[in-house]
């Protein structure tokens, strides 16, 4: 027997037997563990001839189950335990109560047991009981060792390692084998006892025994497997790892393609959930939008149908107005026109335009805008030309008073009361100005009516001009054309402020309570009826100004 | 025996993997079948939805489109249409009836020789009704024209003005006060106010007018004519009318002041103007209609050589 490995030694001889039917192989496989069996036999049985018989029993499992066996298992150890279980099968039989005495009697013969060793004499009936308990690797080493008397290097080749490796194995199993025996009260069961105990209860199995064993296994083994049989060999020849890999090679393609069903599942269905999303989203957004436009379609046709009974309306009210109309025409052709008490309107001769002027004062430019917005029937564009034709009056007019009118404290023709706060409001001579913009406003009516019907409506321009004067500047003609001036005059009355202003045309007021002027005062003062509008307006809201800062702010001086 | 109970702890694993896979598989195919139906559902709903959005939309760009036509359709202004429909137009607030004239159009108000006023315009113009006195009582074409007075109508107007006027000359000539002289002031004269005579000559007056020409015109005739008759007989009744013939200090001529006055306020000229032929107090002419050649001869003064020239 070469180094290599003892186990793979046993299972390529096993394998030729199973395979090929090589009996010599097997046989080689009996010679080697013979003396383990029936060693183990006879330790149990006690009795060589039945412990020959059970080792035939054994090998024959052997050979039978020798396929089933793979390149890492331990024939030793499975022949130690199929021997024990084979020696109580046996020891159960009938002959076991006659052959006990008989047994008894050879133990002397068989198994001499020197009187010197008494301690592990002991040990011996529960040897093979302590020899299971252990691990298979320690109860191979200890099995090679003691009872297929290899050596240490021969022990060490069979697990794969070496010599030295395979003494701590051995010397560990035997520890352990020492200590299952302390633990059942043999305090004397130490490890040396426990190595004498293995090395006594060694066998050798006599040459005719050895014979007859393999003769009778060799005749009475299987033949060589075939067929499913054989698969089921080889596949009971494959190593834990082969195993492993052929069964998960064998699970893996069902359930590799189930979780590829699953997966493809889950990722289709997570593919529908997005278009699922898409789809409710955009089932959400139309929904939004069909109840907003069925919301405007309600709207809409309330509003359809409100505007079809305003149309109606509309198409009986136009029906009237055309009556109208038609009366109103009639009105303006009729040869023998009667004053009308059916409508609410009158014809008046275009001749008449001339002396027309408005009520309710005297014949001004804004007294004329109302005037040709009632008399003459201007058309949208007359009407917006002429409206600016106005305003461009009136904002020219306002231009001239802002750049015509200041304050200063010293004036030409009126002088302030000594000791008083006084403040001198100047009006420049303004009569030409406005003289000139009556003009251009005259000018530019008759462009936009045309002769003809600024005729009609024209004012007298003396009067006119007189008005519009008036209006600004006051009722003193002699005043438009020169420099006006008022001095006002704040002071103290019997402790009270008092106010007095002086025109330059010679009139004037005589003092009065400044509180008069407050914004608040229960009797406001209504302005200032003297002297030119334009100025006297300037000189009421300075006064309203001062009463508002003496009387009203704390004095802190 | 290990190698065993490792195979059949793979194969149990394995089929144990397989069954829940085959599970999850199979619920997993259910839920997709479930989903799928869904998407079916939800893929014919939204189809649906979408036809009825379209017909929808269509629906309300159609129902806008005459919502636009008929706004720009709607030829009369509601409030004037409401108005015609549900109103006596004679009836009319001043502003309906500016609207309605609106409502016309350009040129719609006008023809060759006419314009269409709204009565209510007519309230808002003034015009001289009269003419000048010595024919105080005759109407002047233009309020003739506005007023659409035919001449028999007219007749009856300026017989019950001329009727009228003979009674303020009757009661003014009787309450006229003399006084003077007075420093350089030749002579006054005053015709008092008396708010009592002058209310019940004029109710009476228009009393007669309106059954002439009926209240309407009436009342527009009343107001034009009250409006003037400061201007031009000084209201007389209505306010205390004073004439003054003065001496001008430095000058050969007369002079004369005059006015009405009313309380705190008056329009008689601060100082004496010269006599003119063409300038005589309408007030004081219904006194002396011979102006102031009557007066002079009453009086007893001259007047300047201008009123001996021929016109």
């Amino acid at each position: 027997m070469d180094e290599m490995d003892a186990r793979h030694q046993d299972f390529e001889l096993l394998k030729r037997f199973v395979h090929d039917g090589e009996q010599a192989a097997f046989a080689d496989v009996l010679r080697r563990h013979l003396d383990l069996v029936f060693g183990t036999a006879l330790r149990k049985i006690e009795d060589p001839g039945a412990a020959r018989e059970v080792a035939q029993n054994v090998f024959i499992a052997l050979a039978r189950k020798a396929w089933r066996f793979a390149p890492d298992d331990s024939i030793p150890a499975w022949l130690h335990k199929t021997t024990l279980l084979e020696s109580k099968a046996w020891l159960r039989g009938e002959l076991r109560r006659r052959r006990r005495e008989e047994t008894a009697a050879q133990l002397g013969t068989t198994m001499k047991t020197p009187d010197e060793q008494p301690t592990f004499n002991a040990l011996v009936p529960l040897l093979d009981e302590a020899l299971l308990s252990l691990r298979e690797t320690d109860r191979t080493a200890l099995l090679l060792r003691y009872y297929e008397r290899q050596s240490l290097r021969e022990v060490g080749a069979a697990f794969g390692v070496s010599e030295d490796t395979a003494q701590k194995r051995v010397e560990r199993a035997l520890e352990k084998l020492s200590q299952f025996f302390q633990r059942r009260g043999f305090r004397t069961a130490s490890v040396a006892a426990t190595g004498a105990a293995l090395k006594s209860t060694a066998a050798s199995v006599p040459a005719e025994t050895a014979t007859a064993v393999m003769h009778s296994v060799l005749h009475a083994s299987p033949p060589a497997l075939t067929g499913l049989t054989a698969s089921m060999a080889r596949a009971a020849a494959l190593s834990k790892a082969q195993t492993a890999a052929v069964c998960i090679a064998v699970a893996i393609v069902p359930v590799a393609w189930q979780w590829n069903r699953a997966h493809n599942a889950k990722k289709e269905m997570a593919a529908l959930q997005v278009k699922l999303g898409e789809l409710r989203t955009q089932q959400d957004e139309s929904l939004a939008e069909t109840e907003r436009l069925r919301k405007e379609s309600r709207r809409l046709e309330t509003m359809a149908a409100r505007t079809a009974a305003t149309n109606a309306k509309q198409q009986e009210a136009a029906r009237k107005l055309e009556t109208l109309k038609a009366r109103s025409r009639a009105l303006l052709a009729a040869d023998n026109y009667r004053w009308p008490n059916d409508v609410p309107f009158v014809r008046i001769p275009k001749s008449a335009l001339s002396s027309i002027t408005m009520a309710g004062g005297p014949n001004i430019p804004a007294k004329l805008e109302v005037k040709l917005r009632l008399l003459l029937d201007l058309s949208a564009s007359e009407q917006e030309t002429t409206g600016q034709v106005f305003s461009n009056y009136f904002s020219g007019i306002d231009r001239f008073l802002e750049t015509s009118l200041y304050q200063t404290n010293q004036g030409m023709s009126v002088k302030p009361a000594p000791g008083a706060d006084s403040k001198v409001f100047v009006l420049l001579p303004m009569g030409g100005k406005i003289r000139g913009a009556l003009d251009q406003l005259c000018t530019d009516l008759s462009g936009t009516l045309g002769e003809e019907r600024w005729a009609m409506v024209r004012p007298d321009t003396f009067e006119f001009f007189h008005y519009e004067q008036n209006r600004l500047l006051g009722y003193t003609e002699f005043a438009w054309e020169r420099t006006q001036e008022v001095v006002v005059n704040i002071f103290t009355n019997a402790g009270e402020p008092t106010v007095s202003w002086n025109e330059s045309s010679g009139s004037g007021s005589s003092p009065m309570p400044l509180r008069l002027f407050l914004a608040n005062h229960a009797t406001p003062f209504m302005g200032l009826s003297q002297g030119p509008p334009a100025l006297m307006d300037g000189v009421t809201r300075w006064l309203t100004a001062e009463a508002a800062a003496r009387l009203l702010t704390p004095v802190t001086k | 025996m290990k190698r065993l109970l490792l195979a059949m702890a793979i194969l149990t694993t394995a089929a144990v993997s397989f069954v829940a896979l085959s599970n999850t598989a199979t619920r997993g195919q259910l839920r997709l079948r479930a989903g799928q139906s869904d998407l079916r559902k939800l893929t014919q709903q939204l189809v649906q939805v979408q036809a009825e959005r379209s017909v929808l939309a269509a629906k309300v760009r159609e129902l806008q489109r005459e919502r636009r036509f008929d706004l720009s359709t709607a030829s009369i202004e509601p409030v004037v249409a409401e108005f015609l429909l549900t109103n006596d137009i004679k009836r009319a607030s001043p502003e309906m009836q500016d609207k309605m004239l609106a409502q016309f159009g350009p040129g719609g108000k006008s023809s060759a020789n006419y314009v269409l006023v709204s009565k209510a315009g007519l309230k808002t113009i003034t015009l001289k009704p009269l003419k000048t006195l010595p024919d105080g009582q005759t109407l002047t074409d233009a309020v003739r024209g506005v007023l659409a007075i035919t001449p028999e109508e007219a007749r009856a107007v300026e017989a019950a003005f001329a009727h009228a006027f003979e009674n303020i000359i009757t009661w003014a000539k009787a309450m006229v006060q003399r006084e003077g002289p007075s420093g350089e002031m030749l002579v006054r004269y005053t015709i008092p106010p008396d708010p009592a005579f002058e209310q019940a000559s004029t109710e009476k007056l228009f009393s007669t007018i309106s059954a002439a020409i009926g209240d309407e015109r009436a009342q527009l005739l009343r107001g034009y004519f009250e409006y003037n008759r400061y201007s031009e007989d000084g209201a007389i009744g209505n306010r205390a009318n004073i004439l003054e013939i003065h001496r001008i200090s430095g000058q050969p001529g007369l002079g004369y002041r005059s006015g009405w006055k009313w309380e705190d306020s008056e329009t008689i000229n601060t100082y004496p103007e010269p006599i003119k032929p063409n300038k005589f107090p309408a007030a004081f002419r219904l006194i002396f209609p011979g102006g102031w050649q009557e007066v002079a001869q009453r009086e007893g003064f001259d007047l300047p050589e201008e009123f001996t020239r021929k016109p």
